[in-house]
């Protein structure tokens, strides 16, 4: 059966928001400049990405 | 907030992000409606909240700014033994925290002073590995240091209020304190970090 649309959304975003989180904690085991980059560069935006589909997939699809 | 919390956090917010994703079929109930929208929507945010202020925090000590090779001088520089050295006066006698002195003195004590810190350190990161390294000795502020710096912890104190070496002349001290002679640079602390000469320089051993 085919999943429906919000279902697969909601996959999505936790998998960016998984990953961001993931980067995050990573960068949190060195103190170092590039962990710092690294954590503002990939980890937030992957996290802003992740929490942004997911409120997108709570807006109905037009019919 | 201690670091192991932050990252506990952060993990068991992972966690249960990836769970809800996976079972993403469990938000066709109202339960896991507010259950998928705590996990994808406010958990993030606190992680992230959480994460950047642990991370703000440790750009502010002083193994954050020696982890560059090109740092390692400056950071030795606080252990010389020699008070003439004004760093490792400040540093040796806790005048500075130990674990922020970087911080504490190369900051602006101004409105934006952190910001202007943080976008001056993005800039060295891009220097430090896709420019030219300059040697130790060549690394310059980028502009006279400001003796706000200095006064925002020794203005009032009564060694440099009623110290007779800011009384030589009776304007001294309020020039000082204006800002029109330089703390640093008016033949009085005028011996800073001097990493060229390290070579020939005795350190202090901190007794544990």
């Amino acid at each position: 059966m085919e999943k429906p649309l919000i279902e697969a959304r909601i996959k999505w975003a936790s998998l960016l928001i998984g990953a961001g989180l993931l980067i995050q904690l990573c960068t949190l085991f060195r103190i170092h400049p590039l962990a710092f980059v690294a954590f503002v560069v990939v980890g937030c935006p992957l996290i802003g990405a992740g929490v942004f589909l997911y409120l997108w997939s709570l807006v109905p699809a037009k019919k | 907030m201690p670091a192991t919390i932050v990252i506990l956090f952060i993990a068991i917010t992972a966690a249960i992000v990836l769970l809800v994703g996976f079972r993403a079929q469990w938000t066709r109930s109202r339960e896991g409606k507010i259950l998928a929208f705590i996990a994808l929507g406010v958990l993030p945010i606190a992680a992230v909240w959480g994460g950047f202020s642990e991370q703000m925090e440790r750009a502010e000590s002083t193994q954050f700014c020696l982890s560059c090779h090109v740092m390692t001088d400056f950071g030795r520089s606080l252990y010389v033994d020699d008070p003439s050295y004004l760093p490792a006066r400040h540093f040796q006698n806790n005048r500075v925290p130990r674990d922020r002195a970087c911080y504490t003195c190369h900051t602006d004590y101004a409105m934006f002073g952190t910001l202007r810190a943080k976008l001056r350190g993005l800039r060295h990161l891009q220097v430090q590995y896709f420019g030219t390294i300059p040697k130790p000795e060549e690394i310059k502020l980028y502009q006279p240091y400001n003796n706000r710096e200095c006064l925002h912890c020794h203005l009032g104190a009564r060694r440099f209020e009623e110290g007779s070496g800011h009384h030589k002349t009776p304007d001294l001290l309020q020039s000082v304190k204006s800002g029109q002679r330089s703390c640093l640079s008016s033949g009085c602390h005028d011996i800073v970090h001097e990493v060229g000469s390290l070579k020939d320089a005795a350190f202090w051993k901190e007794s544990k």
